[in-house]
């Protein structure tokens, strides 16, 4: 956990106890922790300005900063308050954040975890037989044929959320055969893991 | 007794029976907790089965129940529901003298280190997601949920990482510019306004843009490439626009036109050529008026050097002046060499305070440099020892859990030390034993041979009475009250046997009875009727059904 100096400096701003009051300083604190879970702020900014706009926008960039990267880097509260008291903030005001972090801690894991590109995601599968009865080709393969459809959820740009989408394939009984023991494989080996010790 | 019963009930919790805490001897056991604790103890032996844990209320269910488990060991439904403390204390050693040692056995020391707690992590995940019921993905929300930790189900919602660079106040760098100082503070949005919700959480965590306008040397390199842009453009060179001759009629005079055209032409071009000759020649020109310039001043330098070394020759042809001049030269000699010397002995002290100032200077700087050094490595080290401390007390808190675990558990000195008392007890009795055995053998002794004595002392007196009952008429009565008196004697004698008998029968009785009034049949036995009727009443509500 590194982070610039110019954010430390930013911190600082919030012992400044004539522009960021206590009451300020809790405000944005909340703000920003549900901000950063995906919620609306609770207050406004503009309200908590007081005298000094530009302090308190630079101030709640860095808290918002610094708490995602705690977060992103699994910080626990011992050693965020060491950082916090590096930075000199008093010990009501650390609580306070540990608190709030210990909170939501998981929901912003959460929202960390939703960033990033990833495969599509199977939800469901919808199958169907069906079997040749008579065919113009002479080398077509012979017993009946599985249609499955994999039902995936993929993020889409367009929406701004996922969309299921539907991945089509077709096996014979010999490839779906191979395909379930596969997967049955995959899941001996998830409980393996799981069971030992 | 109460040793082993608390054994007993310790490994019993141990397997995870939730007995009260007041439970302390089998005296307290019912049908319900017999049940339980065989089932949970056969279940810790044969892995992968399970029994009933409780009793229902059904009467006969109860008796297959309790049949079922008694199936598996040399023992009947009537021992675990109507349950004896003797034979219940004897079945449960016999099932926890079997049970796995595995279990109570120390746990191994767990490592510590990155990859090992890792691994573990990995595992605890894996088990915790495979326990977790399975929920259809649309209901959760972000794809995740919570249940004593995040399991994740579901990536659809992931967008792609996509920041926007955030503009943010920096109010510790001072303000040379009022202007940007009025944008910060009134037209600058807050963070979370510059961009989207769901951009937020990237563009706080990478910067996109590395490249700052602060940069100077960036900021130069842009200067140079635009300068050379300035250069290139093309001369719009003075395009000679030629108006075309209005047209005549004749084309004669159009082909005369044209030929004066053509003619213009040859004659600018020669124009402009000869213009360039102009120009060249101009530059000649000037370049040879520099020239010229230059070599006048040389020849005027030169002439004042003549004129000089000429005035030099007239003076020097003197000889006295010639002499003059060396004194002047020896003097002046002489005192520059003095004034050297002056120098020196000025020069020397401060020259050596330089050197003596710069080595103190080094040598502080050398210090300060060492005492960096020594205050990096104690900041180093006291970071190792930090993390080092908390890993050390992470681990504290697992062992002392542990110990706490193994103290509930395995008290072992305390059971040696009980075991050796009760050796010693055992010991004491025994010595009793040997010397009641002696007493009893010492008794016995004596009575046989007090019989021996009677015995003798009868057949002595009745050898000596017969031989005077011949002579004497008295004797003869004697003879017969002797006789009569043995008689009483003897009958006396398998009396107090016979009491000696009757009071050992009594106390063996005694003993009889009071090992049945223990077993508490009367009672067992008015449960049994009860349950023998309950038996009936379901039945015939069976039939009712039937």
């Amino acid at each position: 956990m590194k982070f610039d100096e110019n954010i430390k400096k930013s911190l600082n701003l919030a012992n400044n106890a004539t522009a960021v009051t206590d009451a300020t300083f809790k405000g944005l604190l909340e703000n920003c922790f549900s901000v950063l879970t995906g919620l609306p702020e609770p207050h406004n900014v503009t309200n908590l300005y007081n005298s000094k706009p530009d302090l308190v926008k630079e101030l709640y960039a860095a808290l918002l900063s610094i708490t995602a990267e705690f977060v992103r880097s699994g910080q626990k509260s011992d050693s965020i308050r060491d950082f916090l008291n590096k930075c000199g903030y008093n010990e009501a005001k650390i609580s306070f954040y540990t608190d709030l972090y210990d909170r939501n801690r998981e929901e912003i894991e959460g929202s960390l975890i939703n960033v990033g590109s990833h495969l599509p995601h199977i939800t469901d599968v919808t199958w169907k037989i069906d079997y040749i009865i008579k065919s113009s080709c002479v080398d077509a393969s012979e017993g009946p044929l599985f249609r499955i459809g994999l039902q995936t959820e993929k993020y889409n740009s367009e929406i701004g959320g996922k969309k299921v989408e539907l991945v089509n394939f077709t096996c014979d009984s010999q490839e779906l055969q191979d395909l379930v023991y596969k997967l049955k494989d995959a899941v001996r080996h998830c409980q393996r893991i799981g069971s030992e010790h | 007794m109460e040793e082993i019963d608390a054994i007993i009930i310790d490994s019993l919790k141990n397997l995870h029976c939730d007995f009260e805490d007041d439970v302390t001897s089998l005296k307290h056991f019912d049908a319900d907790m017999v049940v339980s604790a065989i089932s949970r103890c056969l279940e810790a032996m044969i892995p992968d089965t399970s029994f009933p844990k409780k009793l229902p209320p059904s009467m006969s269910i109860k008796l297959k129940i309790t049949s079922s488990l008694a199936a598996r060991d040399d023992i009947g439904y009537q021992t675990i529901l109507y349950c004896n403390e003797a034979e219940i204390r004897r079945v449960l050693m016999f099932l926890v003298e079997r049970l796995p040692r595995e279990a109570s056995k120390v746990a191994h020391v767990e490592q510590t280190g990155y990859v090992p707690t890792l691994v573990k992590e990995i595992e605890q995940k894996v088990r915790g997601s495979l326990q977790q019921v399975w929920v259809p993905s649309c209901v959760l929300r972000n794809g995740f949920r919570r249940n004593e930790g995040l399991f994740f189900h579901s990536f659809g919602n992931c967008r792609p990482l996509k920041g926007v660079k955030l503009q943010v106040p920096f109010t510790s760098r001072s303000y040379s510019d009022e202007a940007l100082k009025e944008y910060w503070v009134r037209n600058v949005p807050v963070v979370t306004k510059q961009c989207e919700v769901e951009e937020l959480l990237p563009s706080l965590l990478f910067k996109d843009c590395l490249i700052s306008s602060v940069d100077t040397d960036l900021r130069n390199c842009f200067k140079v490439a635009s300068h050379r842009e300035e250069i290139t453009p093309l001369k719009s060179s003075e395009l000679v626009q030629v108006k075309m001759p209005e047209v005549t009629e004749e084309s004669e005079s159009e082909q005369k036109l044209q030929a004066l055209v053509d003619d213009v032409k040859l004659k600018k071009e020669e124009c402009v050529e000869l213009d360039k000759k102009v120009k060249s020649y101009e530059s000649q020109l000037e370049q040879l008026a520099k020239s010229r310039t230059e070599e006048e001043e040389t020849l005027q330098t030169l002439l004042s050097q003549v004129n000089l070394k000429s005035k030099t020759l007239t003076v020097i042809s003197k000889e006295e002046n010639l002499q003059k001049l060396k004194n002047m030269i020896e003097a002046s000699r002489n005192k520059l060499v003095n004034l050297t010397e002056q120098w020196k002995s000025i020069q020397t002290p401060l020259l050596e305070e330089y050197k003596s100032l710069q080595n103190a200077i080094s040598s502080k700087d050398l210090k300060q440099q060492q005492e960096q050094d020594k205050f990096k490595k104690l900041e180093e080290t006291h970071k190792t020892l930090n993390t080092d401390l908390h890993e050390k007390t992470q681990l504290e808190d697992q062992l002392r859990k542990k110990l706490e675990q193994v103290n509930k558990t395995n008290t072992r000195s305390g059971y040696t030390r009980r075991i050796l008392e009760i050796i010693g007890n055992i010991k004491k009795q025994d010595e009793e034993i040997q010397k009641i055995l002696k007493d009893t053998r010492e008794v016995q002794r004596e009575i046989s041979s007090l019989t021996g004595q009677v015995d003798r002392s009868f057949t002595l007196a009745d050898e000596l009475i017969f031989r005077d009952a011949k002579h004497d008429e008295t004797a003869r009565k004697a003879y017969k009250l002797l006789a009569q008196l043995r008689d009483d004697c003897s009958v006396i004698i398998k009396a107090v046997t016979d009491l000696g008998a009757v009071e050992r029968e009594c106390r063996n009785l005694q003993e009889q009875i009071d090992s049945e009034t223990a077993k508490e049949s009367a009672v067992k036995l008015e449960r049994v009727n009860k349950d023998l009727q309950e038996m009936k009443k379901e039945t015939e509500t069976l039939l009712k059904q039937t």
